[in-house]
């Protein structure tokens, strides 16, 4: 009686992981606030991608940018992300969009270093099936790979970021949603108060900073440089303004930058560095080293979108 | 053959840890099995005094001095980044302590079997963070090693299940909550910061519990049964009533080895000696978790509660008769939860600065959050983000709900009997809510 129970319970139990597994990845599809589930699921179609980690996310409004530029531009960038991140929200852009004709990639000292940023698993659970996101979550997160084999722990792994998502997918299933919340990718940065007292600037860096350059961020790089070169599409690497202040915490900054500098003229890919913005003196334009207010975000991205439609109008000419 | 393979596995459990502390398990068992025998035969209390201050000196140099650095007076570390060299050294030195003076007391026969003795000390389940075994019922029970039934692997797997449920589910929630409260990260006003100092009272219980639940029930599927350390301690009316319901065994153990022969040895002051006998016991206690000021706090702070428990006792009984049951319980345990977690306070901060903080926060600040988003919730999770705010909500309805069904919760899923239904919610909910990419350790490892 008590062995039937336990098969009973076992058979219940996977079955209902089973549906739930099912449910989430549908659910998660229907989300449209996740930036990969929306690409796929609406022909964004956009001339420029902005890419990168949240620098960018915060910082490139897309509407005001393509006021300035006269070409439709998406945000596609994400907090946290590391270059291999990137290269999987590219990859999946790519796979249900036409190709864009430029992608403006972010890249700074602290992007080639393993220390800043990461590779976000939970955002492709539901994308396990494409090869390139198994193989390269298999590199960056083997204990997940590992557990992904079990029915729903793919999610239950992560539920803590998953679950909210998940619901929200269904709601906007339900409710028949088209748009994501932030149509064109940006998102203004909620600076509170606190924000100040918890990462004052200068002390990110108490003990000044030497840059460490990692190979596999190094890899990622090329390999998304490789994809753009593939899909015939314009790469541009770009670094917004660094608070002022900071920069001679940054003990290996200029060398740094002049290996990405390499990098790039091997590649026949411009790298525009925003070093003498005077924007970068004025602290009231950043609320970190690298993230800047919302008034410090119209700054840059007005500078930007002047900068490229310089370059966009000589690429004609 | 049953308790060989039993103990050698032991040994090669802690062994994962540190090989020293193998070595020193083997050392203390050998030297304290023999010891326990010459007592039993030759009473001599010298001896037994000198044993006993042997194991307690072992006890304080392992545990509180650092070799690299000195003696360790600071306060726990809450980011446990190694083991204590030493791994279990504060539970089998207290049962080694307990054996030494009951066979010097003719209460129990000293064990004629070495392996019995060192399984005793190093038992796999319990060795890390106990529960502490009297030496009487654990021996004999190692003597006679009972063959595991159908319904022993049963509840055995059912208690285990329970035990991960409270550690991943609610303890490894609640502890960014509580990590970020004590680390002081975001300004919070009075009862958001009051809240994340109750809830690592919360925490520790799940965790602690949720630990010997893993214990008892690893126990049970060889057969074994472990003593109960903990009674729904968030049912206490008062502190005394807490101390009865939470950490029984080391309770227990102060109580009979310390706090009955104070009380005896000074029981012509009457309730005096009672006060005295607790002040004594909780010093001790707060000085096995450890050696820093703010231990000696908590300790104090539980002296200081007691005190008044027993001073005003006949009182207070007065007043429960006077008042209605339905009033008088649940503000009794609204107080008792509220002390306990004042207390707990010192035992958690790093330094009696960050306890100073800590209350300098919950006092300074207007106490009431206005809006409850903003000030209260967002301050607690670290964002105020809906994705923040939903894991936060289930968070606590996930908890509030466990402890007001703990006792269904345990009748149901700990029975001989398998409930699919309770199973299948727990397995869901453990499935859907757990946290499995960033478990925390087990807090009392590192006592």
């Amino acid at each position: 009686m008590i062995f039937k129970k336990i098969a009973i319970l076992l058979i219940l139990l996977f079955s209902i992981l089973f549906v739930l597994e099912k449910t989430y990845t549908f659910a998660l599809n229907q989300n449209k606030n996740i930036k990969t589930s929306y690409v796929l699921s609406n022909n964004t179609n956009a001339d420029l991608l902005i890419l990168g980690p949240c620098e960018p996310f915060w910082m490139i409004n897309p509407d005001q940018l393509d006021k300035i530029t006269n070409i439709e531009s998406y945000n596609l960038s994400l907090s946290h992300s590391n270059f291999a991140d990137n290269l999987l929200h590219l990859h999946l852009y790519l796979k249900n969009n036409t190709k864009p004709k430029y992608i403006l990639l972010y890249i700074t000292p602290e992007s080639m270093d393993e220390r800043y940023n990461t590779f976000n698993t939970y955002r492709f659970a539901h994308h396990l099936s494409d090869t390139l996101i198994n193989k390269t979550v298999k590199e960056f997160d083997a204990s997940y790979y590992k557990y992904s084999q079990i029915p729903f722990m793919p999610y239950a792994y992560y539920s803590n970021l998953i679950n909210f998502n998940a619901l929200q997918g269904l709601k906007h299933y339900f409710t028949n949603k088209k748009e994501p919340k932030r149509k064109n990718g940006y998102q203004p940065p909620i600076v509170q108060d606190w924000h100040y007292r918890l990462q004052n600037f200068v002390d990110l860096y108490p003990d000044q900073v030497n840059f460490n350059w990692s190979e596999r961020r190094e890899k990622y790089l090329k390999e998304i440089i490789s994809l753009a070169k593939e899909k015939n599409i314009q790469l541009m690497l770009y670094e917004s303004p660094v608070f002022e202040m900071a920069k001679p915490h940054q003990v290996n900054r200029y060398e740094t930058l002049d290996r990405i500098q390499e990098i790039a003229d091997q590649n026949n890919v411009p790298f525009y560095i925003f070093d003498d913005m005077e924007m970068a003196k004025d602290q009231s334009n950043f609320f970190s080293t690298l993230n800047t207010t919302v008034k410090g975000s119209v700054i840059f991205t007005d500078t930007l979108g002047h900068h490229l439609k310089n370059i966009l109008q000589q690429s004609k000419n | 053959m049953k308790l060989l393979i039993i103990t050698f596995a032991s040994l090669i459990f802690i062994g994962f840890y540190s090989w020293f502390s193998v070595v020193f398990i083997l050392i203390s068992s050998c030297i304290n099995f023999y010891f326990g025998k010459y007592l039993s035969l030759n009473k001599k209390k010298s001896v037994l005094i000198s044993t006993v201050l042997t194991n307690t000196f072992f006890l304080f140099v392992l545990k509180y001095f650092n070799f690299s650095q000195g003696l360790n007076l600071g306060a726990a570390n809450f980011q446990i980044s190694s083991i204590a060299v030493a791994l279990g050294i504060s539970y089998y030195t207290l049962q080694n302590i307990a054996y030494l003076i009951e066979t010097y007391n003719d209460r129990i026969k000293p064990t004629d079997n070495i392996f019995q003795y060192i399984c005793f000390n190093a038992f796999f389940p319990k060795v890390t963070c106990g529960p502490i075994e009297s030496p009487k019922l654990f021996l004999k029970t190692l003597g006679n090693l009972p063959i595991a039934s159908k319904e022993d692997w049963i509840c055995g797997i059912q208690r285990i299940g329970i035990g991960l449920f409270k550690k991943m589910v609610i303890a490894d929630r609640i502890a960014p909550i509580v990590s970020r409260t004590y680390e002081l990260d975001v300004p919070s006003q009075g009862f958001t910061t009051w809240i994340g100092i109750c809830l690592f009272t919360v925490q520790l219980y799940f965790d602690f519990s949720g630990y010997i639940d893993i214990a008892m029930g690893s126990a049970r599927l060889l057969g074994i049964r472990l003593t109960e350390n903990f009674n729904h301690p968030f049912r206490a009316t008062s502190i005394s009533d807490f101390w009865r319901r939470w950490h029984i065994t080391l309770f227990d153990w102060i109580k009979l080895y310390l706090y009955f022969p104070i009380v005896y040895y000074f029981r012509s002051y009457k309730k005096w000696s009672v006060i005295f006998g607790l002040g004594i016991v909780f010093l001790l206690s707060g000085l096995w978790h450890g050696i820093g000021l703010t231990f000696l706090t908590w300790a104090c702070l539980h002296i200081l509660f007691i005190t008044y428990e027993v001073l005003t006792k006949q009182k207070r009984k007065k007043y429960a008769k006077k008042i209605s049951s339905y009033i008088y319980t649940p503000i009794s345990i609204f107080i008792t939860f509220n002390l306990v977690c004042f207390s707990e306070l010192f035992f958690r901060s790093k330094s009696m600065t960050n306890a100073f903080a800590l209350l300098e926060r919950t006092f300074t600040f207007s106490f009431f959050p206005k809006n409850w988003t903003i000030d209260f919730w967002a301050p607690l999770i670290g964002g105020g983000s809906q994705e923040h705010l939903f894991n936060i909500y289930c968070t606590f309805i996930i908890f509030i709900l466990f402890i007001i069904f703990e006792k269904t919760i345990y009748q149901k899923a700990i029975s001989k009997k398998i409930n699919i239904l309770v199973w299948l919610i727990l397995f869901l909910v453990f499935f859907v809510f757990g946290i499995f990419e960033s478990g925390e350790e087990f807090i009392y490892l590192q006592f």
